[in-house]
């Protein structure tokens, strides 16, 4: 646990006043306060820190003592039992009573550091008015999903805060989408409403396939004698094999569209995008003596 | 489904703000406020929308038109951050990741 510096946290020196104080906390504020940096965490962690400062700088008798015992802040709580066991008749000291003075216990100081913490206490944290709460805060959480599991509208149990939450998952959700559980974050405050728990869906694709919304894309082998006479195929889809006619002199990546073989579309029922084939025609890697004989026959009759 | 309706006065006690403030922020079209018997409210779905301005007015030192200018300039962002997330799941598939 390191000393923090929280003259230098707010760029200010030991010797400045309220109004200084003040004018370079809204100053850095404006620049890291989590409602003008939503999902930047590292912003997140500058407010708490310059918050942290001006917590403490801004109120005099925290001030006073983080002054008093700066890098030596790991000797305040001995300093201050020593004292208070001076000043106090015998026996009347009790523990951490030399913490007291700094607000009341059963305020939230989370979000404070361990620094914070281990020199002002749980309790020394006072609730500043502009950190009141009223609705709960809101959970985030990423879901990883398979691909396949995207295909189909299905049911999760996931863990927040240790209490398992049962979900739906409709199928045809993208990935990077986010969706809303209203009610599922912190509880509210002050008789306020809970927090919401968003989920973001990250998709990996577990298939050969490639989405692009809800068309889907595959690449499929034909063998040369089929593209070129014609023939019948079995290609996958997401929900099992189909049989396809392929007309004769078919070209290499020539593309042919299966309607509503492709993805289903995100919260309507029964609706799907399309799926395309792109033919890759396989070209023989090896002829035999016989094979080279034949093709060369074609070849003269083509001259 | 109904609506639930929170009283202004309680949103107003716990931030210690005044009732004005919500005020302003009706007048500058960013919140809706529900009178129903002389009481004032707010519905639950802009609880977390007003909070945020409240914060914004008293960590920052905002009045309402200040808000305005952030809220749709964060409402463009997150339009711009949609826009970037269906771009790069256009590029997974150009790039062959899926």
């Amino acid at each position: 646990m390191a000393y923090i510096d929280y003259y230098k946290v707010l760029g200010i020196s030991k010797t400045a006043g309220t109004e200084e104080i003040k004018k370079a906390y809204r100053k850095l504020a404006r620049k890291f306060h989590p409602d003008l940096n939503p999902d930047d965490k590292e912003a997140h962690r500058k407010f708490q820190e310059i918050n942290e400062a001006h917590e403490v700088l801004s109120d005099p008798e925290k001030r006073k003592k983080y002054d008093q015992y700066g890098e030596n802040w790991q000797h305040a709580e001995q300093f201050e039992q020593a004292r208070s066991r001076q000043q106090q008749p015998y026996g009347q000291s009790g523990p951490g009573s030399g913490f007291e003075g700094f607000g009341g216990a059963g305020f939230d100081a989370g979000g404070f550091s361990d620094f914070f913490e281990s020199m002002f206490g749980g309790g020394g944290a006072r609730q500043s008015r502009s950190h009141s709460r009223f609705k709960g805060r809101d959970y985030n959480a990423e879901l990883q999903l398979n691909l396949t599991d995207a295909y189909k509208t299905h049911q999760q149990t996931i863990t927040v805060n240790e209490k398992n939450v049962r979900i739906t998952i409709p199928a045809g959700i993208e990935n990077g989408q986010k969706i809303r559980l209203k009610g599922y974050g912190e509880p509210g405050v002050n008789g306020g409403p809970a927090g919401d728990l968003y989920i973001t869906f990250s998709i990996i694709n577990n298939t050969a396939f490639k989405r692009d919304g809800n068309n889907l894309y595959l690449t499929h082998p034909l063998p040369l004698y089929t593209a070129l006479l014609g023939g019948e195929v079995l290609v996958d889809t997401m929900d099992g094999k189909v049989k396809l006619k392929v007309k004769p002199l078919t070209q290499n990546g020539s593309q042919i569209r299966l309607r509503d073989k492709g993805f289903p579309v995100y919260k309507k029922e029964g609706s799907f995008g399309d799926l395309y084939i792109t033919w890759q025609v396989q070209l023989p890697t090896h002829l035999s003596e016989k094979e080279k004989e034949v093709f060369q026959q074609l070849a003269d009759l083509k001259n | 489904m109904q609506q639930q309706l929170i009283a202004a006065k309680d949103i107003c006690n716990v931030y210690e703000i005044e009732v004005r403030f919500f005020h302003d922020l009706q007048q500058s079209g960013l919140i809706n406020i529900i009178e129903k018997q002389n009481v004032e409210y707010i519905n639950e779905e802009e609880l977390e929308d007003a909070e945020r301005m409240i914060r914004l007015h008293k960590d920052l030192d905002l009045n309402a038109e200040g808000i305005a200018v952030i809220c749709h300039l964060l409402e463009k962002m997150k339009q711009l951050q949609t826009d970037l997330s269906n771009l790069q799941n256009r590029l997974r598939f150009f790039e062959g990741n899926h």
